[in-house]
């Protein structure tokens, strides 16, 4: 029986009103909003079991616990630990990213050997063979940057630099150091903290406490705590920072002038309090003399009765506190912390609740190591100055660990020509920063999340403080290894007995030093010291700031912000979002001066300009701000990558490399601030 | 559509006098919500940040500027300018608890709600969403991954309510009564200074209940009518005369918000 | 069979090379518009220039614009078939080719603006009932389905196509039951070019378009629907004269031209009434109650100065609406024509402001104001529906007796 064509279309029409009268079709196109949601190409989500691991956020200045979880096994976010002193369950922009930082397309995934003007991927064997052949051959001419001022991964490196008979071991540039060279300079041994959280009345010299500044995190919990008790916080700093922004009070300060307001508080201090028991009273009283209301008033802006209203203030309160510091977080003058310290010494605030305390150095493990007060001691940038300069040898190999010299360091074109002259730059980066991307070798460092690591007490801390952090990981997602390792390893190939074999059992010693279950530090306890050791300061010593006016028109202000990088790490993917057009516009750095200042430089809102210092020049675009002091221009620092990837590099300017440098006492340099020149591009 | 009263409405206070800026609580938020990270978000008319950080200014020369630092979510209007225009109810104010949905696979994309929300809240797809190889793997099991070409918003981390509610439920506890802090949402959990306080409005126990119900407190173009379960809070005038619009003769004679 | 055999009885066209090359002129911007869809539906809206603060642009301001000036096909109906105002036989069948172009032209722009077009029909499928733009998509929807209907027994009356009885007689019942689709069509009409303001009226968080009104309706749902009908047949009436210049024949007589030229100036003199007292309302009332002001919602410097404003209601709006009910004016064509273009200039300017100056203007009173310009993607695409609307409009001029005094004006 054939079909003809009318029993065809009935039957097609049959079939069509029979299956619309089904689910089927509706299902069927009700689906679609289903499959448009999942195309092969958007990522699905995974389930599994949810933990919580404690660990660190070492990505800034500072280092607190973080809590990382995981799902099946994989971390997927980072959230704040609030059973962490430093945390108290806050995080800061880079550790919200730091999950994902895991796999930023910048992680070096490989050991990688320079040949010619491109890397090679080589094995670990080969990495650390052709490591232990350069540290041979080297001898004693070695030399060490790391910027893990925290943690006993640059004690093992240290180890083995001294080990092999060289001296230059260095930290990178830290505000912590220059306090310390503070205290040591007034007689004091030991760590400088600030009891934030016992204090009723802060007077941050510049220190942007709620920026980047010191112990980040902690420094807004205890500020957010304080408005509850009405603690009173006052900023004296040259721009609006982030703190100012919510201080109390901002007095806007000429930059690089608030080591001149401390001396004018301290001579008004004197005169109004009458002090004994305090040694070298009278020969500071003599120094402090010379900053009268007036002389501080031209040096650095700060009006008479507005310096009066802070000393007045500072002397009624129960428990003041004065902090010194800068908005850049690094580059801060020895005098200008020693006269802040000097401040709370005619307070008596040293180790007192809510003053200024003095914690031990903690303790040192790796016993062919520098101590860690001789390390912090070396200026990095005055030794790599004088290596460009021909005044000290060239190190022939030079580990680079956790930090990054060819970017974040001031003066930068003195410092690249002293990189230049190394013989054999190694760098230990777990990222294609600027330094690694120059490195001979690189020998990438797994990250925290991935490894043990450790902090002793961050710069700032109230009381001395040690957290562990295992790894959260089984293994690095990588070819990676912990720089700690690496070193221990290839000590062990170079025929040098640094005492461990890994550096697990550093750590498990430096447990045992500090009285510390390792178990429990490695699951998260914290240790905190509640030692304070008793000082005698000689304010004789004090060696006030200079009064001369400065030479120049136009100072720069480099503003550390965590959202944008640190000098560890470059802007990280999750970050690029929260940088605002007020600091970075399509290419462009945004710098920022009052109108006054740019009518002055003749410039106009939305202007490129060249800013130009310190043997450099760089491109920025002009933002009138009136939360900036005549005569300088704010400009944040952590843009202009060079290396790194995408989400960082091309992305307006280093102001590193305008950035020159001072030299200051104590054999330190200061490059808080530093003069520009502004012209338009 | 019906204005609908909710026993429990989830709200916010925000403590502009404490925010500093930093934008951790964006960054908490972009990784808790998986949304995927901008190589270039220099064009912020096209980024997606639930949470939009703004900068005001009192507008006064050096060195009498003031500023402060806005962060912006979802306001979760009581009176929503956008669920009620959305043409296929793919947002919608319905549940209890008061927060605003938005149901990713049956939006149409059409824009009408980001047209609706004088906040900008709401943020498009513009393009399919990009994560740089293996960093996929650090997704959160909360909040699936948008295709191109749907609106999405903060939701209050709405996951994290149903856990609190599962997990009152499988304490026994009523889940309509959750203790502060039972829930709270990516942004205020990560606040190093805890300017974002997050809580039941309704109930007086609450710290946000209390600090809503302060003369410092505020809430963003209230005159229009939206009912926004976002508070601030700032004792600074300026900030509070910020938060809305009002003609030169209304702010005269100390009137004050 | 010659390509002659298929034009309307008794008429003349160009011969055909000449009619091909045109339509290759055509076919450039088809192509143009073709790549910039397929870039827009193949990696994203994000080619255009729209942003999430320009949620709406040029897409949005073309659909308005040419849904408001397709109303002549609507209302045209309405006043042949139901008013029966005889007169307008003679333009009828453009206003409905007219108003099918430019519906189902706007329903194409629509596919690209929506980020998922898959999901079109969901707002049948999901309504928001409380939502106008359901209704809009109902309406729009529906009429456009009526507009086929309504163009389909052209289509049959092509003189080859007529020769199929079934043809034939299908084009003639569907003639005896245009006034029921006519009724039907101002029905749907009336609400959707009504809903479409009511879009914006709604909208409580901008100030710029939010009304108050009657019932459920802000007024901008009335202001809409008698401004599409005020410009709807002005622009209807243009496209005959615009079809007659290119051609060189004589299609619609001039009376007919002034009859709805004097039917647009009427009710473009209704429209401008009542939105001058609805701008002094807002400006007066709504405004200040926001705690805003008028200057408040102009900036000239974002390109959104108040030049826009006072084209739209005074040049654009009153000067037209005086000339096209002056007699003297209507009979001098010139005068009419541009009194005409005025007219749908202005509609044109009101969709505009209303889409997009209305998303530039900042609300929080720490936002700022932002600029759009629409970017090639949007160009192309919105150029592609007019070369759309050409060709169609070219096929159905040479194949289609669509004129029906055309014959006895080029004797």
């Amino acid at each position: 029986m054939g079909l003809d064509r009318r029993s065809f279309l009935s039957l097609v029409a049959g079939g069509v009103v029979g299956s619309l009268a089904t689910p089927v079709v509706w299902k069927t196109l009700d689906d679609v909003s289903i499959w448009s949601q999942n195309w092969p190409w958007i990522p699905r989500l995974k389930y599994g079991e949810e933990t919580l691991l404690p660990s660190l956020c070492k990505l800034g200045t500072d280092a607190y616990g973080v809590q990382v979880k995981l799902v099946a096994g994989h971390p997927v976010a980072a959230y704040g630990n609030p059973e962490h002193p430093l945390s108290r369950g806050g995080i800061c922009p880079l550790g919200a990213a730091s999950v994902q930082l895991l796999y930023s397309p910048s992680r070096v995934r490989s050991p990688k050997k320079r040949v010619g003007d491109s890397f090679e991927d080589i094995s670990w064997e080969e990495a650390e063979a052709l490591l232990t052949e350069q540290l041979k051959a080297a001898g004693k001419d070695v030399a060490l940057v790391s910027g893990d001022d925290t943690g006993s991964a640059a004690e093992v490196l240290a180890g083995l630099v001294a080990a092999l008979g060289s001296e230059q071991t260095y930290f990178m540039p830290s505000e912590g150091a220059a306090a310390a060279a503070a205290l040591g300079l007034l007689g004091g041994d030991g760590l400088v903290g600030y009891d934030l959280e016992g204090a009723d009345y802060v007077l941050l010299l510049g220190a942007d406490a709620l920026g980047a500044w010191g112990t980040t995190l902690r420094n807004a919990k205890a500020f957010a705590d304080g408005r509850e008790r009405a603690v009173r916080v006052v900023y004296v700093g040259p721009a609006m920072t982030a703190t100012a922004a919510v201080a109390d009070a901002w007095i806007p300060c000429t930059p690089g002038t608030e080591g001149v307001v401390a001396m004018g508080l301290a001579n008004m201090i004197l005169e109004r309090r009458a002090l004994s028991n305090v040694a070298g009273l009278e020969q500071f009283r003599k120094q402090a003399a010379g900053f009268s209301p007036d002389v501080v008033a031209t040096r650095s802006g700060v009006a008479p009765e507005t310096l009066l209203g802070l000393a007045k203030e500072l002397l009624v309160a129960g428990k003041p506190l004065v902090v010194p510091g800068t908005t850049a977080a690094q580059g801060l003058a020895v005098s200008d912390a020693a006269a802040a310290l000097a401040v709370n010494v005619l307070l008596d605030r040293i180790n007192m609740p809510g003053g200024v305390m003095v914690l031990p150095w903690g303790p040192k493990v790796v016993a062919a190591a520098p101590d860690k007060k001789a390390m912090m001691g070396r200026d990095v940038v005055g030794y790599l100055a004088a290596v460009a300069a021909g005044n000290a040898p060239a190190p022939k190999v030079l580990l680079v660990h956790a930090a990054n010299p060819a970017y974040a360091l001031p003066d930068l074109k003195t410092i690249q020509t002293a990189l230049d002259k190394a013989g054999f730059v190694v760098s230990f980066s777990s990222f294609m920063d600027e330094t690694a991307a120059q490195a001979d070798l690189i020998l990438p460092d797994s990250l925290t999340y991935e490894r043990y690591d450790d902090a002793y007490t961050p710069y700032g801390s109230g009381q001395a403080n040690y957290t562990m952090a295992a790894p959260i990981l089984k293994q690095p997602l990588f070819a990676t290894k912990a720089a700690a390792d690496v070193a221990l390893g290839v000590a062990a190939k170079a025929g040098v007995d640094l005492g461990f074999a890994s550096f697990e059992e550093v750590l498990k010693a430096k447990a045992e030093a500090l009285g510390l279950d390792f178990e429990a530090a490695a699951t998260g306890t914290v240790w905190l010291g509640t030692e304070f050791a008793v000082q005698q300061l000689d304010l004789a010593k004090v060696q006030a700031p200079a009064l001369q006016e400065s030479a120049t028109d136009v100072t720069l202000v480099p503003v550390a912000n965590l959202k944008i990088g640190s000098p560890k790490v470059a802007t990280p993917p999750f970050g690029t979002n929260v940088i605002s057009p007020r600091e970075l516009q399509g290419k462009d750095m945004v710098v920022a001066m009052n109108a006054a200042t740019a009518s002055k430089l003749g410039v106009r809102a939305g202007d490129a300009v060249t800013l130009s210092g310190a043997g450099g020049e760089c491109r920025a675009r002009v933002r009138i701000f009136e939360g900036v002091v005549d005569g300088a221009v704010m400009a944040p620092l952590g843009l202009g990558h060079t290396a790194w990837d995408a989400f960082s590099r091309g992305k307006g300017a280093n102001v590193f490399q305008i950035l020159g440098t001072q030299t200051d006492v104590a054999g330190f340099t200061r490059f808080a601030t530093a003069p520009v020149g502004v012209r338009k591009a | 559509m019906q204005h609908m009263e909710f026993k429990v409405k989830w709200g916010m206070v925000i403590d502009l006098d404490k925010c500093t800026g930093c934008g951790a609580c964006s960054i908490a938020c972009r990784a808790e919500n998986n949304i995927p990270p901008m190589q270039d978000a220099s064009n912020k008319l096209r980024t997606t940040d639930w949470m939009n950080i703004y900068e005001l200014s009192n507008g006064k020369k050096f060195p009498d500027l003031e500023i402060a630092y806005l962060p912006r979510p979802c306001m979760q209007c009581g009176n929503p300018s956008c669920s009620t225009v959305c043409p296929v109810v793919a947002t919608t104010k319905d549940e209890e608890g008061g927060i605003v949905s938005q149901v990713y696979p049956r939006c149409i994309g059409c824009r009408y709600c980001m047209a609706a929300c004088p906040y900008h809240a709401r943020y498009f797809n513009w393009f399919d969403p990009i994560w740089p190889e293996g960093m996929e793997k650090t997704l959160t099991p909360y909040v699936s991954a948008r295709p191109r070409g749907v609106v999405e918003k903060c939701t209050f981390c709405h996951h994290r309510f149903n856990a609190a509610k599962e997990q009152a439920r499988a304490n026994g506890a009523d889940p309509l009564d959750l203790p502060e802090d039972a829930y709270i949402p990516a942004c205020a959990e990560a606040c190093p200074t805890g300017a974002i306080v997050f809580g039941n409005l309704k109930n007086p126990e609450h710290r946000v209940a209390k600090l809503a119900a302060s003369k410092y407190a505020f809430r963003l173009l209230a005159r229009l009518g939206t009912d926004p379960q976002v508070y601030y809070y700032s004792k600074r005038d300026w900030v509070r005369q910020l938060g809305d619009n009002y003609l030169q003769k209304e702010l005269k004679g100390g009137e004050h918000v | 069979m010659s390509e002659r055999e298929f034009w309307p009885e008794g008429v003349e066209r160009c011969d055909l090379g000449k009619f091909l090359a045109w339509l290759g002129f055509i076919s450039i911007f088809l192509l143009w518009g073709a790549y910039g869809a397929y870039k827009v539906l193949g990696t994203g809206i994000g080619v255009t220039a729209l942003d999430n603060y320009f949620s709406f642009g040029l897409w949005i301001t073309f659909d308005l614009a040419v849904i408001a000036l397709g109303a002549g096909a609507f209302f045209s109906g309405f006043l042949r078939y139901i008013m029966r105002i005889d007169e307008l036989k003679n333009i009828i069948n453009l206003a409905v080719i007219v108003g099918f172009l430019c519906y189902s032209g706007a329903m194409l722009i629509l596919v690209l603006d929506i980020g998922q077009p898959l999901r079109a029909w969901f707002g049948y499928w999901h309504p928001n009932v409380h939502s106008m733009l359901t209704e809009v998509i109902f309406c729009i929807t529906c009429y456009c389905t009526v507009l086929i209907i309504e163009y389909v027994p052209l289509i049959l009356e092509n003189r080859q196509i007529a020769k199929n009885r079934f043809c034939h007689h299908l084009a003639h019942n569907f003639h005896v039951y245009m006034p029921l689709f006519a009724g039907i069509g101002t029905f749907l009409s009336t609400f959707h070019q009504g809903s479409l303001g009511g879009m914006y009226g709604v909208l409580f968080g901008r100030p710029f378009v939010f009304r108050e009104g009657f019932f459920i309706w802000p007024w901008t749902f009335f202001l809409f629907v008698a401004s599409a009908i005020a410009s709807g047949p002005a622009f209807t009436m243009l496209c005959a004269t615009f079809m007659e210049t290119i051609t060189g024949r004589k299609l619609v007589s001039y009376e007919t031209k002034k009859l709805m030229g004097k039917i647009a100036g009427l009710l473009l003199c209704f429209y401008m009434f009542f939105k001058i007292l609805d701008t002094y309302a807002w400006a007066k009332g709504i405004l200040p109650g926001m705690g805003l002001t008028f200057d408040q919602m102009f900036n000239s410097e974002a390109g959104y100065g108040k030049g826009w404003l006072w084209a739209e209601l005074f040049w654009c709006g009153i000067i037209p609406a005086i000339m096209l009910v002056t007699p003297a004016v209507r009979n001098r064509p010139a005068l009419l024509y541009t009194a005409a273009i005025l007219d749908c200039v202005g509609i044109v300017i009101n969709r505009f402001v209303f889409t997009v100056q209305a998303l530039a203007i900042p609300v929080m009173p720490f936002d700022q104001w932002f600029s759009y310009s629409p970017n090639w993607a949007e160009w192309s695409t919105s150029l592609m529906i007019v070369a759309y609307g050409f060709l169609v409009m070219s096929l159905s001029y040479r194949y289609l007796p669509i004129f029906p005094q055309e014959r006895a004006l080029n004797r």
